[in-house]
């Protein structure tokens, strides 16, 4: 009886301590851990340019972290990216970035802690974001800092945690570029008033934020702001005026950048197999560039068409199709605007000629371009896939067919020959003064909402646009697995055959000449 | 090496039996009806197994404990486990043999989906150190639920009971990460500290942090030495 107690206490000793070995190996584990990055192209290491940055540096650079401590998801993820980042910053600097992290101590900090904290923050300029969680069976949206401030002598950066991980890499080495060189960050107006999506309010304005900071802006009769670095036009509803072209037009001739996103037809909202036509007003504006955006030929590539969105089934799942107006694009152009980008869903998209540009002696960066097997097709009206399936070789050219384009140089005013509608500006250029940058792509809206990289294509296109350019490689980085060749209806049906059957007819065949072999031993 | 042995006869005796067989096709079917059946594979049109790295943790939630409800149980209840006992054998070797002979029947398993990386593979040019480090992922993953399920096995002699106890841990563990919203913070951070779902994304990402490596392992060392006492209490019953 008393060896069985005996053996009892031994065992729950036993049991405990390797309950505490395992403990202290996961500890041990976790504290003395380096991380091995098994990408072909090494994208969650230390990038060289980063590299580069980080011993460049002479003075001590104090980074101070602010995390959540109990962060919802889709944040939770990006804390743990930003502290394993900092932590690979501070490793590869040799003591020359010191990194404090605060962490707010989540819903059980105390009031004094949690000021104290807020008002630190906001004196450094790192903005709230809202993080939403549950608390008592209750939704709530809890307020907290996430986001990183770099301090180097008299400079100061702040870097914004932002809602995706692989966004961090670009946004903390740009904030060491900055704050190490001293350089300000750039303000980028977004037009709106014009119909176009509420940029400003949306998640993709929190991915440009990484890089610059944004600024809604009306174009009316007034010259826009002189503090602008860049404009950004995305998928203009109503047409822009005149004025409202000089305006843009003499912004463009200080030597600004524009950045233009354009639809020129959409899905009709009561009748979605309808294409209606979308006036921007800005034809005379890039026309007088020597650039023109199709306002009656759409793109569309049979052999390489992307999905589209065509309705819902009686569930409210979505149904796609391989439409040829959603087309898959071939060339991307090796430009800041395209690095780390493969291949673009381009859907409703305007041909864009700049050929007239080019002549004029402007530097015109075909972007992007459709396959060799795309056509510009003239008076397309119906959505419909059925539509487009049929060749209509009267209405349909071939070619290389641009779909969006980068254009540099000192640009004539698109008014040097035309009544100035209104007042003259003050100090009204007919040259820019210094080279100008354009950036132009026929599909805007859909565009966007297509694939996630066409949000960096609009990031590396707004770099480029405040001449930031450098970094964009690093964009690339996050760039999306490469698409698929394109397969058949019935190559899809045989791959998904074939691949759920293999392994029951594989184990089958095997379990059944173990079991022969295993009779036949017996006999 | 006798562990090594234990193992093999372990192995071999899993593979005499039609539920191993049950068990690898329909885990290896379900991830491939995962894969390109219910996720948006062809709509995505993206040469990646993420997808698949994401739904397969939560099928080996299930898997693992049922090929390791047997290892313990069943030799205790038809009196194996006793007769193995009698041999001059530390009831730790016992464990880690019954444990390693399960692992590699979820080896087995993880092997039966390669169909999938060599089908994408062929379909456009895929990163295959993700899909390494992924599998990496998933079979550190597999060993620390079967770890539990080995547990749960030695505190019974029912096959079921040591089944839904396994998976309800392994559940349970698999979920605590996203359970830290609704925690108070105390809780919140042993929950996250504690979660397998937030260690195994790391891998399909193409990362292997030794951090997320030893906590699998710590998982296994402890899971399977809490097996061993329970299994050691045996003698004493």
């Amino acid at each position: 009886m008393a060896m069985r107690a005996a053996a009892r206490r031994r065992g729950w000793l036993a049991a405990a301590l390797w309950v505490a070995l395992g403990v202290l190996a996961a500890m041990a584990g976790a504290r003395h851990g380096v991380r091995l990055d098994l990408t072909a192209d090494g994208r969650h290491g230390i990038a060289p340019e980063t590299r580069a940055l980080i011993d460049a540096i002479d003075d001590p650079v104090e980074a101070l972290a602010f995390v959540p401590s109990d962060a919802p998801p889709p944040f939770d993820r990006v804390v743990r990216a930003l502290q394993d980042l900092l932590e690979d910053y501070a490793r590869a600097s040799g003591g020359k970035l010191r990194v404090t992290v605060r962490a707010d101590g989540g819903a059980d900090a105390s009031p004094a802690d949690r000021h104290a904290l807020r008002a630190e923050a906001l004196g450094l300029g790192l903005k709230p974001v809202d993080l939403q969680a549950w608390e008592a069976d209750r939704r709530i949206v809890r307020r907290a800092y996430l986001g990183v401030v770099l301090l180097h002598g008299d400079h100061r950066v702040v870097v914004p945690g932002g809602e995706r991980p692989e966004d961090l890499p670009h946004a903390m080495t740009r904030g060491l570029r900055d704050v190490l060189d001293g350089r300000h960050r750039p303000l980028v107006g977004v037009a709106h008033g014009h119909g176009e999506p509420a940029l400003v309010d949306s998640p993709v304005a929190a991915l440009l934020r990484t890089g610059a900071d944004l600024e809604a802006v009306e174009i009316g009769v007034d010259p826009l702001p002189a503090r602008l670095d860049a404009l950004l036009i995305v998928a203009p509803r109503r047409p822009f005026d005149a004025r409202a072209c000089y305006v843009i037009d003499q912004f463009v001739m200080q030597g600004r950048a524009v950045v233009m996103l354009l639809d020129t037809v959409e899905r009709a909202p009561s009748f979605p197999d309808v294409l209606v036509p979308v006036g921007t007003g800005l034809e005379p504006l890039l026309g007088g560039y020597g650039v023109r955006v199709s306002p009656d030929r759409l793109a569309l590539d049979r052999a390489h068409a992307g999905p589209a969105v065509v309705g819902r089934d009686p569930a409210g799942r979505t149904l796609t199709v391989d439409h040829p107006l959603h087309l898959v694009t071939g060339v991307l152009a090796d430009h800041p605007v395209t690095r780390g980008l493969r291949r673009l869903v381009m859907p409703l998209a305007a041909p864009i000629d700049a050929r007239e540009a080019a002549a004029r002696g402007a530097t015109v960066t075909p972007l992007v371009r459709g396959e060799s097997t795309a056509v510009a097709r003239r008076g397309l009206r119906r959505f419909d896939p059925r539509a487009a399936r049929d060749p209509v070789p009267a209405d349909e050219e071939s070619g290389p067919i641009d779909l969006a384009v980068a254009i540099e140089g000192r640009l004539t005013s698109a008014f040097a020959d035309r009544t100035i509608p209104g007042d003259s500006l003050p100090g009204a250029r007919t040259v820019a003064s210094v080279p100008a940058r354009l950036v132009i792509a026929g599909s805007g809206a859909r565009f966007l909402a297509a694939q996630a990289d066409a949000l960096l294509f609009l990031q590396n296109a707004v770099d480029w646009a405040v001449d930031d350019a450098s970094l964009s490689g690093l964009r690339g980085r996050s760039a999306e697995d490469p698409p698929l060749a394109p397969v058949s209806a019935r190559g899809r049906a045989a791959i998904k055959v074939a691949n759920i059957a293999a392994p029951l007819v594989l184990c089958a065949v095997v379990g059944l000449w173990r079991r022969r072999r295993r009779r036949a031993r017996d006999r | 090496m006798r562990a090594l042995a234990v193992a093999r006869r372990e192995l071999r005796g899993a593979l005499d039996q039609p539920l191993a067989y049950v068990l690898v096709g329909a885990f290896a079917a379900l991830s491939a009806a995962f894969f390109f059946v219910l996720a948006p594979f062809f709509a995505e049109a993206r040469t990646t197994l993420r997808p698949f790295f994401e739904f397969a943790p939560f099928a080996l939630t299930l898997f693992a404990p049922a090929l390791a409800m047997r290892t313990l149980a069943e030799e205790a209840r038809g009196g194996g486990l006793d007769l193995l006992l009698s041999w001059p054998l530390d009831p730790g070797v016992v464990v880690a043999g019954k444990f390693l002979g399960a692992w590699g029947v979820l080896g087995l398993a993880l092997l039966c989906t390669a169909g999938l990386p060599i089908t994408v593979s062929a379909l456009g040019p895929l990163d295959w150190g993700p899909v390494l480090a992924g599998y990496l992922g998933l079979f550190l993953y597999g060993g620390a639920c079967l770890a539990i399920g080995v547990f749960a096995s030695a505190m019974s002699s029912h096959q079921v009971v040591a089944f839904i106890g396994g998976f309800t841990a392994c559940f349970a563990l698999y979920l605590a990460g996203r359970a830290q919203v609704v925690l108070p913070a105390g809780l919140a951070s042993i929950a996250h500290a504690i979660g397998f779902e937030a260690r195994v994304t790391g891998f399909a990402r193409g990362v292997v942090d030794t951090g997320d490596v030893a906590f699998f392992v710590a998982v296994m060392v402890g899971a399977l030495g809490l097996a061993r006492e329970a299994v050691d209490a045996r003698r004493w019953r």
